[in-house]
C-alpha cells in the first residue's frame, strides 16, 4: 500500500515539474479555441509551436489558412504546400495557394498550378478565367477554358464580355464636343450637371463679352472675355478629364463586382467548418 | 481499523495535493503572463492570458485575466478590443472595486479613443451609482480629461478647479485663452471682409480677400450705375458673392485651423510633459 501510495506521489510530483497548460494536447485544445474565436495569429502560433510529430494535415491547413486570412501569404503558402498528397485536405490546400496567386497577381505560379498540379480541377480553371479577366489578358481566355458550363462559367463569360467590350467614353470626342458646344463633352460623359452648367455660364459670360464690346464698355468686355475663354478652355480640359473619370469608373466597376462574385463563391473552394 | 484510516488520511491528502498542484499551474501560468506584461510584451502576455482563461474552469481569475487583457490591448493602442475585455471583467468583476476599476478603464478607454460622448456617459452613471462615492473625485478628474479630448477647454478648467487639480486646471486654462474665436473670425469677415483673416493671424490672405471683394463690388456697383443690370446681376452672382462667401468661410477654417494646432500642442505637452496619472 505505501509502496502505491510513493508511486503516486512520485509520479504526481513528477508531472508538477512540467506546465500540463502546455502539454501538446492542451496547446492544441487552445489553439483550436483561438482559432475559432477568429484569433488567427495566435492559433497559428500555438499550432506551430507543437511538437513536428502532432502536426497532422488538419493542422498544416488551419495554420495555412490562419495565415491567409491574415495576410502573410509566404508562410501560408509554405503550409498549405506541405500538405500530403494523399490528404482529403489537398484539394482545398491547392485552391487556397491558387487564390492567393490570385490576390497577388503571381500568374507563373497560377498557371503551373492550373497546367501541372492539378490539370482536371475546375475550380482551378474558374479562378484562371477569373485571375485573366482582372489582369485584362483577354487573349489568354481560349474556349478550352470555357468547355464546361455551369452557373460560374456563364457569369464568368459575362464578366469577359465586359470586359472584352467596355463602355469605354472617346477623350477625343468628349474634348471635340466641348469644343464645339461648350458642356456636351461632359454631357457625353455623364456629367449632366456639370455640362448643363458649363453650357450656361460660357453662353452667359460670351454674350456679356459682346455686348460690352458693342457698347463701349472696354474694361468689363475684356473682363468677361477672359472670363468665357477660361470657362470654355476649362470645359474643354474638363470634359477629357471626365472621360478618363468615366473610363476609370467602368475598370473599377469591373473589378468590384468580380471581386464580389469571387467573395460571394469563395473563390471557388468549399471552406471547411472547423469550429462546429 | 487503523490502517483503513490511514490509508483514508492518505487518500485525502493525494487528493489535496493534485488539487494544489493544479492550483499552482493557474499561479505559475498568472506568473508567466504578469511578467510578459511587466515587459510590455503585450502579444504574448494576451496569449498567455487567454491560456488562463481558457483552462481556468473555476473562473477564479476571470476578472483579473479580462482586465489585464483588456490593459495590455490598450497599451497597443487596440482601443475597441480594450473595452471589449474591459467589458468582460465587468462581468466578471466580485466586488465594488473590480467593478469601479473595470468600468472606469472602459471610460478612460473611450477618452484615448475620442469617443467622448460614450466616457461621459459612463462616468455619469457611475456619478449617479451609490457604490462609487468614495470615487467621486477619480470620477470628476477622468471627466475633466474627457473635456480635454472634446475640445472644452473651459469646462475641463472648471472641473479640475473643483477638485483641486491645480495644475491642469491651468493648463487648460490658458489653453481655452490662446483659443481663437471661430464665430468672431466668421461673422467678422461677413462685416469688413478679410477681418477674420487678419484676426486668425493671415494678414496676406486678409489683404487678398479684402481686394478680391473690392474689386468685384466696385465692378458689380459700376454696372448698375451705368443702368446695367445684367451685367451687375452676373457680377454679382459669380464674382463677388462668390469671393464674398468664400473669405468668410475662409475665415472660419483658418481659425478652426489654428484651434487645431493649439489644442495639439497642450495634447503633447500634456502626453510627454505632465507627471499626473494620463487616460
Amino acid at each position: 500500500m505505501l509502496r502505491f501510495f510513493l508511486t503516486i506521489l512520485f509520479s504526481v510530483t513528477a508531472v508538477a515539474q512540467t506546465n500540463p497548460l502546455k502539454s501538446d494536447e492542451n496547446r492544441k485544445l487552445f489553439a483550436d479555441y483561438l482559432y475559432c474565436q477568429q484569433d488567427y495569429l495566435r492559433a497559428a502560433e500555438e499550432y506551430e509551436s507543437l511538437s513536428k510529430t502532432k502536426l497532422s494535415d488538419t493542422i498544416l491547413y488551419k495554420i495555412g489558412k490562419s495565415y491567409s486570412i491574415i495576410g502573410n501569404t509566404d508562410k501560408a503558402l509554405n503550409y498549405f504546400s506541405s500538405i500530403q498528397s494523399n490528404s482529403s485536405l489537398l484539394k482545398n490546400a491547392v485552391l487556397e495557394e491558387a487564390r492567393i496567386f490570385y490576390i497577388t497577381e503571381d500568374s507563373y505560379s497560377l498557371n503551373k498550378i492550373v497546367n501541372d498540379v492539378d490539370t482536371s480541377s475546375i475550380e482551378l480553371k474558374k479562378i484562371l478565367i477569373a485571375f485573366y479577366l482582372k489582369t485584362n489578358l483577354l487573349n489568354n481566355v481560349n474556349n478550352g477554358l470555357f468547355l464546361f458550363n455551369d452557373d460560374d462559367i456563364i457569369r464568368l463569360k459575362i464578366f469577359y464580355e465586359r470586359r472584352k467590350n467596355p463602355t469605354y467614353k472617346s477623350e477625343v470626342i468628349a474634348g471635340v464636343l466641348s469644343a464645339i458646344i461648350p458642356g456636351s463633352g461632359k454631357i457625353y460623359t455623364e456629367n449632366y450637371g456639370d455640362g448643363i452648367t458649363a453650357f450656361i455660364l460660357t453662353g452667359i459670360f460670351s454674350y456679356l463679352a459682346y455686348d460690352n464690346f458693342k457698347h463701349p464698355h472696354q474694361f468689363r468686355a475684356y473682363l468677361f472675355s477672359g472670363l468665357a475663354a477660361g470657362f470654355y478652355l476649362g470645359n474643354i480640359y474638363g470634359s477629357v478629364a471626365s472621360a478618363q473619370i468615366f473610363n476609370a469608373k467602368v475598370d473599377f466597376n469591373f473589378l468590384n463586382d468580380l471581386t464580389e462574385f469571387l467573395l460571394s463563391k469563395n473563390y471557388f473552394i468549399n471552406e471547411i467548418d472547423f469550429c462546429k | 481499523m487503523r490502517l483503513i484510516f490511514v490509508n483514508r488520511l492518505l487518500f485525502i491528502i493525494l487528493l489535496l495535493q493534485i488539487k494544489i498542484l493544479s492550483q499552482n499551474y493557474f499561479v505559475e501560468q498568472l506568473e508567466v503572463a504578469d511578467s510578459l506584461f511587466k515587459s510590455q510584451n503585450y502579444f504574448d502576455a494576451i496569449t498567455e492570458y487567454k491560456r488562463l482563461l481558457f483552462f481556468d474552469s473555476s473562473n477564479q481569475f476571470r476578472f483579473y485575466s479580462n482586465y489585464q487583457i483588456g490593459l495590455c490591448y490598450k497599451n497597443g493602442a487596440k482601443y475597441s478590443d480594450a473595452i471589449r475585455y474591459f467589458v468582460l471583467a465587468e462581468i466578471n468583476s466580485t466586488n465594488n472595486e473590480e467593478l469601479f476599476e473595470s468600468k472606469i478603464q472602459q471610460a478612460r478607454t473611450n477618452i484615448l479613443r475620442r469617443t467622448t460622448t460614450r466616457a461621459e456617459k459612463i462616468l455619469s452613471e457611475m456619478e449617479n451609482d451609490k457604490r462609487f462615492d468614495q470615487h467621486k473625485t477619480e470620477i470628476k478628474y477622468w471627466r475633466g480629461w474627457s473635456f480635454i479630448f472634446s475640445d472644452k477647454w473651459e469646462d475641463a478648467h472648471h472641473i479640475f478647479s473643483e477638485i483641486g487639480e491645480t495644475n491642469l486646471a491651468q493648463i487648460c486654462l490658458s489653453t481655452h485663452d490662446k483659443l481663437y474665436s471661430i464665430d468672431f473670425a466668421k461673422y467678422s469677415s461677413m462685416i469688413i471682409p478679410g477681418l477674420g483673416q487678419f484676426y486668425t493671424g493671415e494678414y496676406l490672405s486678409g489683404l487678398l480677400s479684402l481686394a478680391w471683394n473690392v474689386f468685384s463690388g466696385y465692378l458689380t456697383i459700376t454696372a448698375f450705375n451705368q443702368e446695367r443690370i445684367f451685367d451687375g446681376v452676373v457680377t454679382a452672382n459669380l464674382l463677388w458673392f462668390r469671393f464674398y462667401r468664400g473669405n468668410f468661410q475662409n475665415a472660419e477654417k483658418f481659425a478652426e485651423e489654428k484651434n487645431i494646432r493649439i489644442a495639439n500642442e497642450t495634447l503633447f505637452y500634456l502626453q510627454n510633459e505632465f507627471n499626473g496619472i494620463k487616460p
